[in-house]
């Protein structure tokens, strides 16, 4: 048991590093926006690989999954309100 | 039966009914901690990408200005140190003192070593006139992308700090202790939730600040 569980930090962390170095790579092929978009999906993989094996949300009690959610939904709203507003401003 | 001995175990606060059920507590109480946490880091995250959405141009002159080498560097660092915590997690479950040591002192030079090099870099910012305020014909939009940056690295590196001396005190009450509780486990498995998730703001800070790209469509 023990030895699996070392066995899966270890390939997070090396899933981890691996798309770190995937991130640097994109940035370097100078892709603009796309280049942008790609390296905060693969950012969202990497904070997804960390909360599931490192966080053990895995295991997790559903409650934990209802406060991040609302947590998630809260911060959603705040940032849906603020471009909502920058986006729809009329230039002077 | 069942009831008198987890009523009777030395660690039993008399709220809980057993050790799990307070255990289960003390996680959940940690979760809600980290989702302040995000909404706090969201209101920083939200204010920057507006600006990055005003001023693209700007703020992607000065993410170039940054050091890549010693952003990237600095994540490996933190992404290692994740791992070496995850480690001492395991060994604190299952009540292996020396491990879980041994996991600790690499988790804290480790996060002292991302400090130095962040520490690092500040120094040549500054010394480079390369922070808010230090040039008066520098642009708006290039100063906001720089106090936000210093707020953003200053916050994320405050985290980093207070988990370090969290993880220097456990490190020190497990040395003078004997043997290992199993509060001490549990303070190690609420200690590395908060650091991972330390880990993850760096995850997306270093995108936002370090790769910003001209909004340019790649064809």
């Amino acid at each position: 048991m023990v030895k699996s569980e070392t066995g899966l930090a270890f390939f997070s962390y090396v899933l981890l590093i691996i798309f770190l170095l995937l991130t640097v790579f994109v940035h370097k092929l100078s892709l603009g926006w796309v280049g942008m978009l790609l390296s905060f999906l693969i950012a969202m993989a990497k904070a997804f690989i960390v909360l599931r094996n490192y966080m053990e949300l895995r295991t997790a009690q559903r409650t934990i999954y209802w406060f991040l959610g609302g947590t998630f939904f809260i911060v959603y709203v705040a940032l849906l309100l603020s471009f909502s507003d920058y986006l729809t401003r009329m230039p002077a | 039966m069942e009831r008198k001995m987890a009523a009777t175990h030395p660690i039993l606060k008399r709220q809980f009914e057993t050790v799990e059920q307070q255990k289960a507590a003390a996680t959940a109480g940690m979760w809600v901690f980290l989702s302040s946490e995000i909404m706090f880091f969201g209101a920083i995250f939200s204010g920057y990408f507006i600006y990055a959405y005003l001023y693209p141009e700007v703020f992607a002159e000065f993410s170039k200005k940054l050091h890549l080498l010693l952003g990237s560097i600095n994540t490996g660092v933190l992404l290692t140190s994740s791992w070496t915590m995850a480690l001492a997690v395991h060994a604190a479950q299952h009540r292996k003192r020396d491990r879980m040591l041994i996991y600790l002192s690499l988790t804290l030079l480790l996060g002292f070593l991302f400090l130095g090099i962040k520490g690092y870099e500040w120094y040549e910012e500054i010394r480079n006139s390369h922070f808010p305020g230090s040039d008066l014909k520098r642009p708006h939009q290039g100063e906001m992308f720089l106090r936000l940056y210093f707020v953003m690295t200053g916050f994320h590196g405050l985290h980093v700090l207070l988990g370090l001396l969290v993880i220097t005190g456990l490190g020190i009450y497990t040395l003078r202790s004997d043997e290992m509780h199993l509060s001490q486990a549990h303070f190690a498995e609420n200690l590395g939730l908060y650091w991972h998730f330390v880990d993850i703001i760096w995850i997306f800070l270093f995108p936002m600040l370090y790769l910003m790209d001209k909004p340019r469509l790649p064809w």
